[in-house]
């Protein structure tokens, strides 16, 4: 880092100048502004650009000069290189004039100046609201579920079958939740016919066209968690 | 009552039945009533009230899950002739109320953020009609659309204010969520942040035979980050090297919502819109979600997933399972990389009853069969990195954009191995135009399941060597592909092919 330091202090033609009380150092921060955006050195002093702790590719630039001062020719191509932290920079500032300095990386909040043996520029007024941030103040999540599962099985009742029009038997029933329902007509084992409906409470379903002969009527139900009721059958001969 | 028959593909087996329930046998109709079954049914409460109510007591705007989940509206077609859907679309200034009581002027397709969602079907073209009502250039991407050069949306083909372009879209790729947004030359990090983005979502019969969630239960989702001024404008400060971070998480533009699910299997389609945030999404305390879709549509079979990293202008498309909570549940959806309070939540699902019996499926095996790409007949290797030269500036191999310069001419139909080397310390979500590329191998470990479909973007990890193979098809001409961090892309990380005959 000392050597990138020198090398930069000698490519841009800057004097070493001894230790003054009044060099300021400033310091560019994550937060993505300058600790100290604007200060006042007087001719022959100096300001050094550091980056402590940064984990964000900085570096500080010359932004030319406000008002018609005589100019160090060096300000104008004085770029300090990017890094994470970035290396310290400095520059000796020999003419009187206001200089803007800037990270490229960040223009919109990293701005600044220096005031040579002049009057700093006057305090800016107050930003309109339009530029003052409203963070966000929302607290931390801390619960990330509230959940109940449901793992109780539906209730099944009230299974009866009856013969309507020809080759029609109707299967009612009650579940006690929203359930998927499934009627089976069953002979010797094999399901012969099944009707699936849907719904809760009292409700039938309707199997038709039914040869005759004597089934088994087997009701099944699933809640919409998928839990299974109890089946229940009974039995029904079609003529 | 509807006769029993197992629908395509379905089957009949216990696997199903246990996932499914009765709903895998058969579409399901409503059992006929003794006495009024539907009276036990919660009716699903009016939002706007509702949540009009919820406002005013919350204590601060950004208090998450306040507002419920704003679904952009579907873009109605000015005409359907010839089987075209032709479209029509201002892109023009906007007012969007995002915090309670503030408005945010932004710029809107159709003065709406996000703007209105396209709905296509392979097979039938679609024209957009863009008018220009800004005061500057404009453009559209179709991003991960198979799109001809002139239509693609080229940083340089504007349209000029007061100026119309009518996008073409063939719409004959395979079903996908894709997205549109604005690509005007160095200005995407702006246009895009202040709302110049949309969903387009292009489906085909594939999602039908699957039984993939429709309708209501199909839901798309636009992930943001924003921050705000006092006086509810949006706020904005260029960060060149790790790109915008705001505060606050919007979901389809509102501020970390809550959405009312029924217990049912929702398709939830999530589109990173962010200029530069990745999010590692965790549902609840580690509830697993199925994956079923990626950037360039289904994935050949679902992915089980606990947490799902999604990096900018990427798309996820996920199936969660509501029917075990009973109503009055609550399950968050974090983002387990946020930085800060407002960036952790993301939203909430809220569990209600009613919803009726489910006739969607949850697919269990093979969804699609993707196609294989012929043998790569060149390698490139694409450095990725951050320069000072003329400006703060990202580079492609050194390369910044020059539209005057073509920097690949790969044949069409041909496929290339393409390496992204990122030694920088940032994520870079390296987006191809107008072509699809499968993901060959990754340097951190093994290309995860859910990453082997086709895709349009890779989030190149930091340290990261990820190489890709592009097939360029099916149009020829002059794209681009550049790192989908939009402030990386703007300066100046954005290189030029040309697909040749
Ligand atoms: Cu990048």
């Amino acid at each position: 880092m000392k050597r990138v330091l020198i090398s930069t202090a000698l490519a841009f033609g800057v004097l070493a100048s001894p230790a003054l009380a009044a060099d300021e150092v400033i310091s560019g921060l994550d937060t993505l502004v300058w600790d100290k955006p604007a200060v006042s050195i007087l001719p022959g002093e100096k300001v050094t650009w550091q980056f402590p702790g940064t984990a964000q590719a900085h570096h500080v630039a010359s932004n030319g000069v406000d008002g018609a001062a005589v100019v160090d020719a060096s300000w104008t191509s004085f770029t300090s290189p990017l890094g994470v932290p970035a290396p310290n920079a400095e520059f000796t500032f020999t003419e009187p004039g206001t200089y803007k300095f800037i990270c490229t990386v960040h223009k919109d909040t990293m701005f600044g100046t220096v005031s040579v043996g002049v009057a700093p520029p006057p305090p800016a007024p107050p930003l309109p609201l339009s530029q003052q941030p409203l963070g966000n103040d929302a607290p931390a999540p801390t619960t990330f579920e509230k959940v109940q599962e449901d793992k109780a099985k539906p209730k099944l009742s009230k299974v009866s079958a009856t013969r309507r029009a020809r080759g029609t038997v109707r299967v009612k029933f009650r579940v006690s939740e929203q359930s998927t329902v499934l009627v089976s007509l069953k002979r010797g084992g094999k399901t012969i016919k099944s009707v699936v409906g849907a719904g809760t409470g009292s409700g039938y379903l309707d199997v038709k066209k039914v040869k005759a002969g004597r089934y088994t009527v087997q009701v099944r139900a699933a809640d919409v968690a998928g839990n299974e009721a109890a089946i229940k059958k009974t039995s029904i001969t079609v003529r | 009552m509807a006769p029993m028959e197992p629908p395509m593909g379905a089957g009949g087996n216990r696997r199903d039945f246990m996932r499914n329930g009765f709903g895998s046998f058969a579409l399901v109709c409503t059992f006929a009533a003794q006495s009024s079954l539907r009276g036990s049914e919660v009716t699903k409460s009016s939002a706007p009230a509702t949540s009009a109510g919820r406002r005013f007591q919350a204590a601060s705007p950004f208090t998450p899950f306040q507002r419920d989940l704003p679904i952009p509206p579907v873009l109605a077609p000015v005409s359907t002739r010839n089987g075209v859907d032709v479209y029509s679309v201002d892109i023009k200034d906007g007012i969007a109320e995002i915090l309670p009581g503030f408005e945010t002027p932004i710029y809107g397709y159709e003065g709406v953020y996000p703007g209105p969602t396209i709905r296509a079907v392979k097979g039938r073209p679609s024209v957009v009609r863009q008018t220009n009502k800004l005061g500057f250039d404009s453009n559209v991407h179709l991003h991960g659309g198979y799109v001809p050069a002139k239509h693609d949306g080229h940083p340089m083909d504007v349209i000029l204010p007061g100026k119309s372009f009518d996008y073409t879209y063939p719409n004959e790729q395979d079903a996908a969520m894709l997205w549109y947004h604005d690509h005007a030359h160095g200005r995407t990090a702006h246009t895009l942040y202040y709302g110049l983005a949309g969903m387009y979502l292009l489906s085909d019969e594939r999602d039908v035979e699957l039984g993939l969630p429709q309708d209501e239960y199909d839901v798309p989702l636009m992930l943001a980050d924003h921050a705000f001024n006092k006086d509810g404008s949006f706020r904005y400060a260029e960060n060149v090297d790790l790109g915008f971070r705001g505060d606050t998480i919007l979901v389809n533009g509102a501020v970390s919502p809550r959405m009312t699910v029924q217990r049912r299997i929702y398709r939830l389609r999530f589109l990173n819109a962010s200029n530069a945030r990745s999010y590692n999404l965790k549902l609840g305390n580690g509830r697993t979600m199925l994956q079923v879709a990626s950037d360039g549509g289904l994935l050949e079979k679902p992915v089980s997933r606990s947490t799902v990293l999604i990096h900018p202008a990427e798309r996820v498309e996920l199936l969660v399972d509501f029917r075990g909570f009973r109503p009055g549940s609550e399950i968050v959806l974090q983002n387990i990389d946020g930085e800060s309070p407002g960036t952790k939540s993301v939203m909430r699902f809220d569990v209600e009853s009613g919803g009726g019996a489910e006739e969607f499926v949850i697919p269990t095996g093979r969804m699609r069969t993707l196609e294989k790409l012929p043998a790569p007949n060149a390698s490139r290797r694409w450095d990725l990195g951050l320069f000072t030269q003329s400006g703060v500036q990202w580079r492609i191999a050194e390369r910044g954009f020059n539209p005057d310069r073509i920097d690949v001419r790969p044949r069409l139909g041909s496929s290339e191995l393409w390496q992204w080397h990122n030694p920088s310390n940032r994520v870079h979500p390296m987006h191809l135009h107008g072509m699809l590329f499968r993901i060959v191998e990754r340097s951190t470990g093994v290309v995860h399941p859910a990453d082997r479909g086709w895709k349009d973007t890779i989030g190149v990890l930091p340290g990261e060597t990820a190489t890709v193979q592009p097939w360029f098809i099916p149009h020829t001409g002059r794209y681009v592909f550049h790192c989908h961090a939009l402030e990386h892309g703007d300066k100046a990380m954005m290189l030029q092919l040309e697909v040749e005959k």
